[in-house]
């Protein structure tokens, strides 16, 4: 017999004590604990992340915060643009300018553009040279399309005169020959011919 | 306890409230006094069982022990109330029973009924030493397993029973009731 069995003898008295009564602890039913308990479930039920740990979302802020900044830069941007506007000269409004369409710009009429874009060349230049407005210029039949593509008033050209150096060879010549002619001759000014250069666009736009 | 019908078991895998409520009220008596045993007062020992039940309904589809399903809810009320255990053995007021015995101010009417109830004498104990005793010879755990739930060592359990065994069998001579 070890040392501890007395001692182990003498304690199962209180454990079987305790085993017999912690079944007699008397207890009573309350409803009170079953409708919290119930109300714990239904919250559960209905919307889960309420047992969760609550996190901001911090996505949809970020989303607001960057659309928040596109509009005022946007907003920016056109108070800036406003007064430029306000003090340029009206281009299109200008003696010898077709009015401008914005149709026009479209990837599948940029060719007619780029020609009607070479005809205005060459009349601003026969503008530039002091040539008298009333010289009737006869344009080819795809031009006069071109122009009444517009919906404004179409632009009359002025004629030529014969005694003119620059044009005088263009008396009796069509407008194609003429435009031909022309274009070689304003070969070094690639830049007026040029299409509009696009407008670099920045990298986080 | 009584075994369990198998139509509430039924409604509370499919989540009806009516099976659930019935399930809480069958199961409410053995494991509200086992809560009782782990709690300071009869308010935190049904907040115990609300968690453990909470628990227990929320994952009844999880149980797969076909015919041990009270064992698996014991586990998880036992579970709760270690929780509690571990969550507030900090803070509980414990003076020795020989000076609380003493108390002036205690009638002799007070004194016997507060000796013979049970649960009075459990939280009189220091609440590891209570848990320790009540989750060894109650519960029937190992000290191990005791030691694993607590927390604390094998050897520490072993102590913790001891000085709650000692205490629990003065008191108990005081009163004369063994």
């Amino acid at each position: 017999m070890t040392p501890n069995q007395p001692e182990k003898k003498e304690y199962s008295r209180v454990d079987a004590y305790f085993r017999q009564n912690a079944e007699d602890i008397p207890v009573t039913f309350d409803p009170a604990n079953w409708n919290a308990l119930a109300a714990a479930l239904d919250a559960a039920a209905g919307n889960p992340t309420k047992t969760l740990v609550h996190r901001p979302n911090r996505l949809g802020k970020c989303w607001w915060v960057s659309g928040v900044f596109l509009l005022a830069l946007s907003g920016a941007w056109w108070i800036w643009q406003a007064p430029l506007n306000a003090s340029a000269p009206d281009v299109h409004n200008e003696v010898g300018m077709l009015p401008f369409d914005s149709t026009e710009l479209s990837t599948s009429n940029h060719k007619r553009l780029l020609q009607k874009t070479r005809v205005e060349t060459l009349y601003r230049d026969s503008v530039d040279l002091n040539l008298p407005k009333s010289i009737p210029i006869e344009l080819a039949p795809y031009h006069k399309e071109a122009f009444q593509k517009t919906k404004s008033d179409l632009v009359k050209a002025p004629s030529l005169s014969a005694e003119d150096s620059t044009l005088s060879n263009l008396t009796n010549a069509s407008i194609d020959s003429a435009v031909s002619q022309q274009m070689e001759k304003l070969s070094a000014h690639d830049s007026l011919v040029t299409p509009p250069a696009k407008k670099k666009k920045h990298i986080f736009w | 306890m009584t075994a369990i019908p198998e139509s509430i078991l039924e409604g509370c895998r499919k989540k009806e409230r009516r099976a659930q409520e019935q399930l809480y009220r069958h199961c409410y008596a053995p494991f509200l006094r086992l809560c009782l045993r782990y709690a300071e007062c009869p308010a935190d020992a049904a907040d115990i069982l609300n968690k453990a039940f909470f628990n227990i309904l929320t994952k009844f589809d999880q149980f797969r022990e076909e015919g041990n399903v009270l064992g698996w809810m014991k586990r998880i009320v036992i579970h709760a109330a270690v929780d509690y255990v571990r969550a507030n053995r900090r803070f509980r007021y414990h003076s020795p029973m020989e000076v609380a015995t003493d108390l002036p101010g205690a009638s002799t009417a007070d004194a016997t009924l507060l000796e013979n109830d049970l649960l009075a004498l459990l939280r009189e104990l220091p609440f590891t030493s209570s848990a320790v005793f009540n989750l060894f010879v109650v519960e029937g755990y190992s000290h191990r397993e005791v030691g694993e739930l607590l927390g604390i060592s094998e050897a520490n359990s072993k102590w913790h029973l001891h000085h709650a065994r000692k205490l629990l069998q003065h008191k108990l001579q005081q009163t004369a009731a063994l």
